[in-house]
């Protein structure tokens, strides 16, 4: 443990940690202005440019780019931007305009002549007579295909499927899109003459039009299978790489997965046959967005100009191959003469914005399920998308009353003087002197303590609190048990059906009971084989096998979601290889869960295999020698001493392994994402989604928390309450 | 060196009185003996004297000096556990140095001290070795040497050798008691084992239930016990326990007879009626002998030979009985026979309240 | 047991973990090849072509400097050593003190004090992330390293006090009556005798802490906002944007980022076995 460091060694660490360590929190600086985007690739590549740009031309204006991943970067803006620590501009698509609206969290930026961005793109950013960002690019759905492979882009709807139907054969596929996403539906959607928002009532999903959008995903996925099903953007590139997809709808972000040597060519979407209208994709925004709380300073004027100027514009379009938002630009010749460009501000034209409505984003995820159900032929598209209305009615349920913050403090304070009253009863006498003769006790454990109650107890009544509040935009509003009632009184929907905390609680306990059977059984299994003395190699088995444990796991999780995958997944792959068919591992609960299941057992069992094995060790040799001595056999010596002596060392193991398993977050968020409709999500993947995907209910997920809470308190004072009788009968 | 004075020490967990109470004084220079059977409190009697514990009430006096509420380190003793305690990742020299590389005494005087202890103990070439590399009887010397390098005023020894084979038990009484005299410093040794107690003690503090049963010197507590209790547990093989009752000219039962003549009491009249006679299993004689006054009739089941002597264990009526008679005499006898046992020496007990009553 | 089974017996014991060996290391293996092949995503994985071997991935990762021509992985490495090293140098102090007296004392509070010790990482942790951020905020740790350690020494506790009290249950009480005795104090018999004891244990501990530290992602993300001082997580999910992922480069990130974790568990294992159960058995 204690390495051997030399003393001019540990100087040169010290000095580097302090160094580490010391770094100024925050360099006050008015002429400094913060920039956050969670661009990738060409895009980072381009933004850094034209910033670089920026500086030559700036020198006294310091600009801090900061690229925050993709994945923590919607919650990451809520959170920073009240607090004052956000970015003074940031990069965001336009669906979340209106939140970002009713939250503060952005301001109408200033500084920039908007004459210089098409006017439609404006227009979709434009809300209460102010705009509320300046475009930077835009991005539609156009149509990629083969060159080699298709003649001429298909001008309809029926081209498309009979070119496709022609080019389809085993393991090649004529048209590939992600079919299952609300995005790449919208085409279809709006081809059909149909819409999402009609500004007055919910989603009108059920209307013919979208029905009919329903039927043709039906046609061709499920009824002439010219497209796959359970695709996910690595496998649209896979596929098309490969000559085995010969159409694809996708954006423009498409154009840098496409290997070198494909010859490809881009069309606009083609025309509905049924309607005669042209299939119109989203257009999604790249928006600047100013921070509410930025001041509009020079410096972030300047910068807004900089990085949204002709000359800025033309770089993004060059390095970066962004379909940028200034209209001069995209008449520049290098822009007409790159097809991907062109062809983006042609499809342009035929486009419909992104709705920015809060009630879409709760939209996404049923209308998700809807479509899958559609693509895999499971329901009619009436009875798909009726779920999907129902299931956005439920999500967007009316906040809980106000409640009377009067009577509830009244009630806390009553709860308090009962529960001080109940203590001081239950002290015995001479607590106090052994209070004050226990100072070294609390001095050791005063560190801990008050870090532990600093970092967790404070922020852990911080949920609790927020369980009784909601928010309303900005403002907190108390509601008491408001929310506690609407989660456990299931009153909008069955217990029986996956949106039912009910359900849901079900599946998480058989989430965990299983997850802890497995993790133990293998963990005994393996540590019973690593036992033996004679067994050659042990040390590099049991290396190995510890080695999940030492991965992320999510990066495990995101892993096996990739090892799952329908088409492309090593795991379908080998059922083919020996004779089985693949199985749609995310379509149905069983196999979804199992797929969760077998993650978290990888990730699981080692710690399990690891507790056994020292247990295992600690027992005496001797007991196995008496037992044989005693005549009794292998199988004998496992139950009557193994399991009897293993199974009290595994009690903690099992009690945190459980804890553990009960809120593994990663795992079902990134392998199954609760599909399929939501069946296999557990209690802290909903609460997440309520705090950070449903128009961010915190005070809902917080109370959803709490309920979590209360559960895990319970079964651990049961499992305390069994073995203290446990104990108790042995004793006796 | 220093004299103790406990003042009515009382431990209690709860409603559990573990000491009740206990006042005793010990001389400088003088070595007690706590002894009791187990849960008589005389470890946790002990462990107060350390400041281990602290006791409920009472008042601790080391060297005249109240040291109720100090620390073990400040009391200016030294303890030697049952179980060593010897530091595991140190080796003995650092084990024996340890008290006084924690007073930060300077690293000469260290070493000097430790080497003189080591030569004393013959650990001189164990000192680099680690406690697990060491026998049981090297384990508990390095024990000793921590102690004694302090040069403490008063030793605490906590059953020391109850770890050890009968052997090396005998051998280490004997180092201990010589370490006594060497040093003549005050000791409190406690031990359940009234061998040890008898061949080490200056003073036997006799404990049970939480009290002093008796106190005083070996033989005294030997030979004139003054509760049944404390006749029983001094000595092994255990004092013969015989019901007996008052009749007009002797004390007696169907198997045993004691002639009120031969007993010399002058409180023959106080006697209670219901009696029990203590006789030592050494006491005991073949009848044929001349001379013995008292008789007792056992029915020997089997006798016992270390070659020295032989022990006699038979039954009178119901009560068993042990008798050490010599080997020739061993010879003589049995299984299954029954003999008639001579003995001149023997306590008297009251049957009811377990006082002594006489001692002849 | 040293008598050697029947040879039909070690073989089958032999082919069973190989098996499971191979099986446990598919998904390892899958990342690795991921990590050096050029094309995207997981087809790769099935039929490794060594003609599409690379070492951009890693280069990539390894090398890519900032807007301002910094190196950034030197930089985040650096970040993720004193992060994770810091935390586990907390965390252990505070662990092993706590556990201390959890183990040696009684005193009131004794009993809830360890069940609020695990009853409190009951609470999901993704609601702690919003308050926690206000209460850095509070404080002044926002966007520092600093900041960051303090609140993964914490996330580790619950268990490594669990475990560690257990472990000192194992160490005779004795030990700590001789050297009161002998004089020494309370914090001098923590660290000159208890701890070096506790050794299996504290690295357990070590390692439990600097894993937590090492692989947190989320709350990296969110509380720091400068690169130069992300760790590693955050620069891996990088690669995994709003409209698809690189996986090559996150297959290659993933396989650096586990590296110093897979070699410090490798290094502790042994401890690992005794450590974690030894409080348990006794």
């Amino acid at each position: 443990m204690w390495l051997p460091i030399s003393a001019a060694r540990w100087r040169r660490w010290a000095f580097l940690l302090v160094t580490a360590l010391a770094l100024p929190a925050k360099a006050e600086d008015s002429q400094e202005v913060v920039l956050w985007h969670s661009y990738r690739a060409g895009e980072a590549e381009a933004l850094d440019a034209a910033v670089d740009g920026f500086r030559r031309d700036n020198p006294e204006i310091r600009v801090r780019v900061l690229q925050v991943p993709y994945g923590a970067y919607p919650q990451k803006l809520r959170t920073a931007i009240p607090q004052g620590a956000g970015p003074d501009l940031f990069i965001a698509p336009n669906d979340h305009l209106r939140d970002f609206i009713e939250r503060e969290l952005i301001a109408p930026p200033s500084g920039v002549d908007v004459t210089r961005f098409d006017p439609r793109l404006n227009a979709a950013l434009t809300l209460k007579d102010a705009q509320w960002g300046y475009p930077l690019a835009y991005k539609a759905l156009v149509l990629f295909y083969r060159k080699d492979m298709v003649e001429a882009p298909p001008a309809t709807t029926d081209d498309l499927i009979a070119i496709a139907r022609r080019l389809t054969a085993a393991g090649r596929y004529g048209f590939v899109y992600q079919a299952g996403i609300p995005y790449y539906h919208a085409p279809w959607l709006f081809g059909f003459g149909g819409r999402f928002f009609d500004g007055e009532t919910l989603l009108p999903f059920e209307s013919p039009a979208a029905i009919a959008s329903g039927d043709f995903l039906r046609r061709l996925t499920f009824e002439e299978k010219v497209t796959p099903v359970d695709v996910q953007g690595a496998l649209v590139t896979e596929l098309f790489n490969r000559g085995r997809a010969a159409m694809v709808m996708n954006g423009p972000w498409f154009v840098s997965e496409i290997a070198a040597d494909v010859p490809w060519a881009v069309a606009p979407l083609p025309v509905v046959s049924e309607t005669g209208l042209a299939a119109r994709p989203f257009a999604s925004l790249d928006v600047l967005y100013r921070s509410a709380k930025a001041s509009p300073s020079p410096g972030v004027r300047a910068l807004s100009d900089a990085l949204t100027s002709d000359a800025a514009a033309l770089t993004r379009a060059k390095v970066g191959r962004q379909p940028v938002a200034n209209v001069a630009v995209m008449h520049d010749p290098i822009v007409e003469g790159d097809q991907l460009l062109a062809m983006q501000a042609r499809q342009l034209a035929a486009t419909e914005p992104l709705p920015t409505e809060p009630v879409m984003q709760l939209a996404w995820h049923p209308y998700e399920s809807a479509l899958r159900q559609i693509q895999r032929g499971t329901k009619s598209p009436e009875a798909a998308f009726r779920e999907a209305t129902k299931r956005v009615q439920v999500l967007a349920r009316p906040l809980p009353k106000e409640a009377s913050l009067r009577n509830y403090v009244l009630a806390a304070l009553v709860a308090v003087v009962v529960g001080l009253g109940v203590a001081l009863r239950r002290m015995r006498r001479g607590t106090l002197a052994e209070v004050r003769s226990s100072g070294t006790a609390y001095a050791f454990i005063a560190p801990a303590a008050l870090g532990m109650l600093l970092l967790v107890g404070v922020p852990f009544l911080m949920g609790v609190g927020l369980g009784f509040f909601e928010y309303e935009g900005t403002q907190l509003r108390f509601v008491g048990l408001g929310n506690f009632a609407s989660i456990l009184g299931s009153s909008d929907y069955s217990p029986l059906s996956p949106m039912s905390f009910y359900f849901t609680m079900v599946v998480t306990v058989l989430w965990t009971v299983s997850n802890i059977a497995l993790h133990v059984g293998l963990g005994f299994a393996l540590a019973l084989l690593l036992q033996p003395t004679w067994l050659r190699g042990r040390g590099i088995f049991r290396v190995l096998l510890i080695l999940p444990w030492a991965i992320p796991n999510y990066i495990t999780a995101l892993i096996f979601k990739g090892l799952f995958n329908t088409q492309l997944g090593a795991i379908n792959a080998l059922l083919v290889s020996v004779g089985f068919s693949p199985v749609s591992w995310f379509d149905g609960f069983v196999p979804a869960f199992a797929a969760n299941l077998t993650t978290n057992v990888w990730l699981g069992f080692p710690f399990m295999m690891v507790t056994i094995l020292g247990a295992l060790q600690a027992i005496p040799a001797d007991l196995y020698e008496a037992a044989r001595v005693d005549g009794a056999g292998p199988w004998r010596r496992f139950t009557s001493i193994t399991l009897p002596l293993v199974g009290p060392a595994l009690v903690p193991s099992v009690v945190l392994g459980t804890i553990w398993t009960f809120n593994m977050f990663n795992v079902v968020f990134l392998v199954s994402e609760g599909q399929p409709e939501g069946a296999t999500e557990i209690l802290v993947t909903e609460a997440y989604r309520w705090a950070f995907m449903r128009n961010g209910r915190y005070g809902y997920a917080a109370a959803y928390s709490l309920v979590i809470f209360a559960i895990l308190l319970l079964y651990s004072a049961l499992t305390k309450r069994l073995l203290a009788g446990r104990a108790a009968a042995e004793a006796t | 060196m220093a004299s103790i004075d406990l003042k009515t020490v009382t431990k209690r967990y709860g409603d559990v009185t573990i000491v009740d109470g206990i006042s005793l004084s010990i001389a400088d220079g003088e070595l007690v003996v706590l002894v009791g059977p187990s849960g008589c409190g005389k470890s946790t009697l002990l462990r107060m004297v350390a400041g281990l514990l602290a006791p409920t009430s009472g008042s601790i006096h080391i060297g005249g000096r109240d040291v109720t509420h100090l620390a073990p380190g400040d009391r200016d003793i030294a303890m030697v556990f049952q179980s060593y305690a010897l530091y595991p990742h140190m080796t003995v020299r650092e084990n024996i140095a340890f008290p006084l590389a924690v007073r930060r005494r300077p690293r000469a005087e260290i070493d000097g001290r430790v080497n003189d202890v080591a030569d004393m103990l013959g650990l001189r070439h164990l000192l680099d070795r680690r406690p697990r590399d060491l026998s049981g009887g090297q384990r508990q010397r390095v024990a000793m040497g921590r102690a004694v390098v302090r040069e403490p005023a008063v030793f605490l020894f906590d059953e020391p050798l109850s770890n050890l084979d009968a052997a090396l038990r005998t051998r280490m009484r004997a180092e201990i008691a010589e370490l006594h005299a060497r040093l003549g410093a005050t000791m409190i040794y406690v031990t359940h084992d009234q061998h040890e107690a008898m061949t080490l003690a200056d003073r036997i503090v006799l404990l049970d239930k939480g009290h002093i049963e008796q106190q005083g010197a070996p033989l005294e507590l030997y030979q004139r016990p003054r509760t049944q209790f404390a006749g029983e547990f001094m000595g092994s093989p255990s004092m013969n326990l015989l019901p007996v009752d008052k009749r007009n000219d002797a004390l007696a039962s169907p198997h045993v007879r004691v002639d009120r003549g031969a007993l010399r009491l002058t409180t023959w009249e106080q006697l209670p009626e219901q009696l029990v006679l203590g006789v030592r299993p050494e006491a005991f004689r073949l009848a044929d002998h001349a001379g013995a006054p008292h008789r007792l009739d056992v029915q020997v089941a089997w006798i016992e030979r270390t070659g020295s002597d032989s022990f006699v264990h038979g039954k009178a009526g119901e009560t068993p009985v042990v008798a050490r008679v010599s080997a020739a005499e061993g010879e003589r006898l049995q299984a299954g026979g029954t003999v008639t046992l001579a003995f001149e020496t023997l306590s008297v007990f009251e049957r009811d309240s377990g006082q002594a009553v006489a001692h002849c | 047991m040293t008598e050697r089974p029947a040879l039909w017996v070690r073989a089958g014991a032999y082919a069973l973990l190989t098996l499971t060996t191979i099986a446990v290391m598919f998904p390892v293996y899958a990342v690795a090849v991921m990590a050096v092949s050029r094309a995207p995503g997981f087809s790769v994985v099935l039929s490794p072509d060594p003609a599409l071997f690379t070492l951009d991935h890693l280069r990539k990762f390894l090398l890519t400097t900032d807007s301002e021509g910094r190196w950034l992985f030197g930089r985040q490495l650096l970040n993720s050593i004193v992060v994770a090293g810091g935390a586990t140098a907390l965390g252990i102090l505070l662990a092993t003190t706590a556990a201390y007296a959890f183990s040696r004392f009684r005193f009131p509070g004794h009993r809830a004090g360890i069940a609020s010790f695990v009853i409190i990482q009951m609470f999901p942790a993704t609601m702690m992330i919003v308050p926690l951020y206000l209460l850095l905020s509070a404080l002044g740790l926002l966007d520092t390293i600093t900041g960051l350690i303090v609140v993964y020494s914490t996330t580790a506790l619950p268990f490594c006090v669990w475990m560690m009290k257990g472990y000192f249950d194992t160490i005779p009480t004795d030990l700590d009556e001789a050297a009161l005795v002998d004089g020494a104090s309370r914090l001098r018999i923590f660290y000159q005798i208890i701890l070096p004891l506790a050794r299996p244990a504290i690295a357990v501990t070590a390692l439990f802490s600097f894993l937590t530290a090492w692989n947190e992602f989320v709350m990296a993300a969110t509380f720091l906002s400068r690169e130069e001082k992300f760790t590693l997580p955050v620069t891996l999910f990088r690669h995994v944007g709003a409209y698809g992922a690189d996986w090559g480069a996150f297959a290659a990130g993933s396989l650096i980022v586990s590296i110093p974790v897979c070699l410090l568990f490798f290094a502790l294992q042994r401890q690992l076995v005794g450590g974690l159960s030894a409080g348990a058995v006794k």
